[in-house]
């Protein structure tokens, strides 16, 4: 079984007095790897620029490239088709770092206190499973009490937040617990915006396991980048001197 | 080998600045000193205003001792010599170690300055010191843009204190020929009015007045 | 050397002159102040620093291995002779620099690494300093300067010359340059050694840079000049790793060039030293150098650790908590003198606290034996005192070969009972004499 996805992402950032010298790093165009085989993309930037591909070193794509003149809007769109198949993933061995907290998941005394008051089956898989349960049972989803910089420890102590909060705080205990377990951002089947989900290495394969939705990743998740946490693949990164006020509109779209 | 950056054109034209300031003001505090000791001294009331800075200054003393010598006011001497040698010593590598040592020892010599009871004697040294400083540079930095950058700073800064203290203006003539000559070496791109005004007083085409005089040569250049 | 005491004050005013200067900030205030200078050198004889020299090679050329393997097929972990805690837990370790290789496979080409001589005149190593180690510059024009105080010293003492450190950082350099101009990138006019930045530019031939100065675009470096924009072929950089992108690493730094990590992924310009070095110089990595000499050289140590447990491994455990009132304890997290505590200072319940923290948190804690090292004379006024010095020696490592520089950086305390000599805590320095014969 597979599947086949048509994916359009837009992103426009606008500024509302003109900056320079932007230098940005991307992340917005999915790879190919087992399990997901990406047939056709394209990517348009405005102002068009060009760019540079790079491979970073967790795997991710990036397009880099930088805006030297004054600018007002900052706009990138992907449009493209890919077949997922989850039958099609392969075993690949660990990755340690994968196992240690990172800035985003460094567990706090609460979170400690919190994981060891689990009872964990002691099959990965089920494991795996228990802990997305725990996370479900602690956190409540609502948009606007956490931002992009929000840890694992802040939005265990809110108790809500939004899918990245869900997936650092899964994270957190999943490597408390002996799992390498990683990042991952992507876009899902439907119209929204963009969603973080993790993939935990189970058996030799990195298996997809969505805290929010509280349910394991099927073939309707399309991925983009992977790390330890947010900080090491967001979709777009970028500096530029002005003293703007950025307003950021996010469309996407995954149909079969 | 050497390579100019805009911050770098910045810092070389206000070393001109500061060291100018520096080398023409020193000998008029050194004068004010000597006056003071027949009591009078200069109106300091007035110099202030031909300065633009706020009058802060309790008496001809006071004036002298601080306007020389307070550190926390930036309209001070001390604050130029301060701004002067800061200025040098991020261009190191362009002047050299051998001509920033000379800012370094004008900068110490008016430390102890501030603290003698005698200061006209270490003020001289300050003069010497700053006197040393461009004939080492003139010397050590081998890039020609670069040596015209710091002496188009010096220049516009001796016109600048010239028509704000309205003191040798029979050489304004000469100085603004000279300052018109140079600023075509230095890569400085002039304010076209600006410019215009200045030109058309070193040739003699149109007298400007005193104050547009000053504002034009301000506001020559954006560094 | 009675000449060169007679000279303190010339020297003194000569280094004025020149504007030695360290930066320190106390209270949140920037301040600089003249780095104390003590005469009487450090003497090193031809001899003992031949073995010196043979060991500090050893020792940079299996931490450039290390660090290769590390950020590449991690041979060191995976044959269990470096457990993998220890990398992945170190907060140097940086995994955005995994599978990136530099130039000439370099990683640190400026090492500083700080000695010191016990009373039974053996040398041991005290820490390694892979990032951006500091303080050459204080010898180096020390040394010129009293050449001039004191001519007849130098003529009748063979030593070694060291002035040549501009011109041995300037090979480094060149050795790795992939085409284009030399920078020493500084964080700015307010940093601790921005004499030290300043001075080792002009030394070496480079252009000193600051943040808006560079740009990258198409993955290459430029430096922006008035005559046009050129390329970059080498950057020696002052400044720490997490400032240094803000697209890969700190966000918010503010002295950083943004997509430079970009540019040195492509092997498009060399970076002095590279990223991630922290994982090899990270106090608790200390105690496998050693073994990194026999794993990946397939010899001897020629220069020992001082001696380490790691209570990390059980039995070392053991030891130190018995042992704590003897040892000194050193948190690795810390940097700079700071963080390192004498067991025999603390007082019972003070000891019993840190015992706690060892217990709770043993990778975070390294522990030493204390090491009775030899005094330095220093003249205190008039009067020729003894304090405790360490040495700090600079080894340079280019794409093919390693040198050490005939010299180093000897700081000593201040205060006669500490055994702390870190510039940032108040101490001072000497010239460091590698005699010809």
């Amino acid at each position: 079984m597979s599947r086949q996805l048509h994916f359009f992402y837009d992103i426009n950032l606008e500024f509302d007095t003109p900056v320079t010298e932007h230098a940005f790093t991307l992340r917005c165009i999915p790879p190919s790897f087992p399990g997901q085989e990406v047939l056709d993309v394209t990517l348009e930037l405005e102002p068009g620029v060009p760019y540079t591909r790079q491979r970073d070193s967790f795997g991710n794509l990036m397009q880099i490239g930088r805006i030297a003149q004054p600018h007002s809007h900052f706009r990138y769109t992907v449009h493209g088709s890919a077949r997922l198949d989850l039958e099609g993933r392969r075993q690949e061995a660990d990755t340690p770092i994968y196992r240690y907290p990172s800035a985003y998941t460094t567990p706090s005394p609460a979170i400690l206190a919190c994981h060891q008051g689990l009872v964990l089956p002691e099959n990965p898989a089920e494991k795996a499973w228990a802990l997305a349960q725990a996370v479900a049972a602690r956190m409540t989803y609502l948009p606007g009490v956490t931002g992009p910089s929000t840890t694992a420890a802040q939005a265990f102590d809110a108790g809500q937040g939004v899918c990245q909060d869900y997936a650092h705080l899964y994270l957190t205990l999943a490597r408390l617990s002996g799992l390498s377990a990683r990042y991952v951002n992507g876009l899902t089947e439907g119209e929204g915006a963009s969603h973080a989900w993790c993939e935990v290495w189970l058996a030799g394969i990195w298996t997809g396991i969505d805290p929010t939705r509280n349910q394991w990743v099927d073939d309707s998740y399309l991925r983009f980048g992977v790390g330890r946490d947010f900080g090491d693949c967001p979709i777009e990164r970028g500096v530029f001197l002005g003293q703007a006020i950025q307003r950021q509109t996010v469309f996407m779209k995954v149909c079969q | 080998m050497d390579t100019i950056t805009l911050s770098k054109q910045n810092r070389l034209f206000w070393l001109g600045r500061y060291s100018e300031r520096v080398y023409t003001s020193v000998p008029l505090m050194m004068e004010d000193y000597d006056s003071l000791i027949d009591g009078s001294g200069m109106d300091y009331h007035a110099f202030c205003r031909k300065m633009g800075i706020p009058c802060v200054y309790d008496s001809g003393e006071d004036f002298c001792r601080r306007y020389l010598f307070d550190a926390d006011s930036q309209y001070s001497i001390t604050s130029a010599v301060e701004a002067m040698l800061g200025n040098g010593m991020v261009l190191r590598e362009t002047i050299t170690s051998q001509t920033l040592a000379y800012l370094q020892m004008a900068h110490s010599a008016m430390e102890m300055a501030a603290r003698s009871d005698s200061p006209m004697v270490e003020l001289q040294w300050v003069l010497d010191d700053i006197m040393a400083f461009r004939g080492s540079f003139d010397d050590a930095v081998e890039e020609e843009t670069a040596r015209n950058i710091t002496k188009t700073g010096g220049m516009v800064e001796r016109i600048s204190l010239m028509l704000r203290l309205e003191r040798h203006m029979e050489r304004l003539e000469g100085e603004l020929r000279k300052l018109l000559n140079r600023l075509y070496k230095t890569g400085l791109t002039p304010q076209p009015d600006a410019l215009r005004t200045l030109s058309d007083q070193a040739l003699d085409v149109q007298p400007v007045d005193r104050i547009t005089l000053l504002s034009s040569v301000e506001s020559l250049f954006y560094v | 050397m009675d000449s060169m005491i007679r000279h303190k004050e010339q020297i003194n005013q000569q280094l004025a002159r020149y504007g030695v200067k360290f930066g320190i900030y106390k209270n949140g205030a920037f301040h600089e102040r003249f780095f104390p200078y003590d005469p009487i050198p450090r003497i090193i004889t031809a001899q003992e620093w031949r073995v010196l020299e043979r060991g500090l090679r050893q020792r940079v050329d299996a931490l450039n291995h290390f660090l290769r393997d590390i950020y590449g097929p991690k041979r060191i972990l995976s044959d269990g002779v470096v457990p993998e805690d220890f990398v992945y837990r170190s907060p140097g370790y940086l995994p955005q620099c995994e599978g990136i290789t530099p130039v000439g496979g370099i990683y640190s080409h400026i090492s500083g690494i700080d000695l010191v001589k016990g009373k039974d005149g053996a040398w041991y190593i005290l820490e390694d300093n892979l990032r951006i180690p500091s303080g050459a510059s204080y010898p180096l024009i020390a040394r010129d300067l009293c050449r001039r105080c004191s001519p007849d010293t130098f003529r009748h003492n063979g030593v070694l010359d060291n002035r040549n450190y501009g011109q041995l950082l300037r090979k480094t350099m060149d050795s790795v340059n992939t085409g284009g101009i030399h920078v020493v990138f500084t964080p700015g006019r307010y940093n601790a050694a921005y004499f030290e930045h300043s001075y080792l530019a002009e030394q070496a031939g480079a252009v000193l840079a600051e943040a808006g100065d560079l740009y990258v675009r198409d993955c290459t470096l430029y430096y922006r000049s008035i005559q046009g924009d050129q390329r970059v072929g080498a950057i020696y950089r002052r400044v720490s790793d997490e400032y240094m992108d803000p697209l890969t690493f700190e966000p918010e730094s503010l002295i950083g060039i943004p997509n430079l990590m970009a540019a040195y992924r492509s092997g498009n310009v060399a970076v002095l030293n590279a990223f991630g070095n922290g994982v090899a110089d990270d106090k608790g990595i200390y105690y496998f150098v050693p073994k990194m000499i026999r794993y990946y050289l397939g010899e001897e140590p020629i220069l020992h650790n001082a001696p380490t447990y790691l209570p990390f491994y059980q039995e070392d455990m053991h030891y130190v908590l018995e042992h704590m009132d003897t040892l000194v304890i050193k948190d690795v997290a810390e940097a700079g003198g700071y963080g390192v505590i004498f067991g025999s200072n603390l007082t019972s319940q003070a000891l019993d606290e840190l015992k706690r923290s060892i217990l709770t948190q043993p990778r975070r804690f390294i522990a030493q034996e204390v090491i009775d090292f030899q005094d330095l004379p220093i003249l205190d006024g008039e009067v020729q005192v003894e304090r405790k010095a360490d040495l700090r020696a600079f080894v340079l490592t280019g794409a093919d070969e390693i040198t050490v520089w005939p010299s180093g950086l000897t700081r000593f305390s201040r205060n006669p009972d500490s055994f702390i000599v870190n510039s940032s805590q108040g101490g001072g320095f000497k010239d460091t004499w590698i005699l010809s014969h």
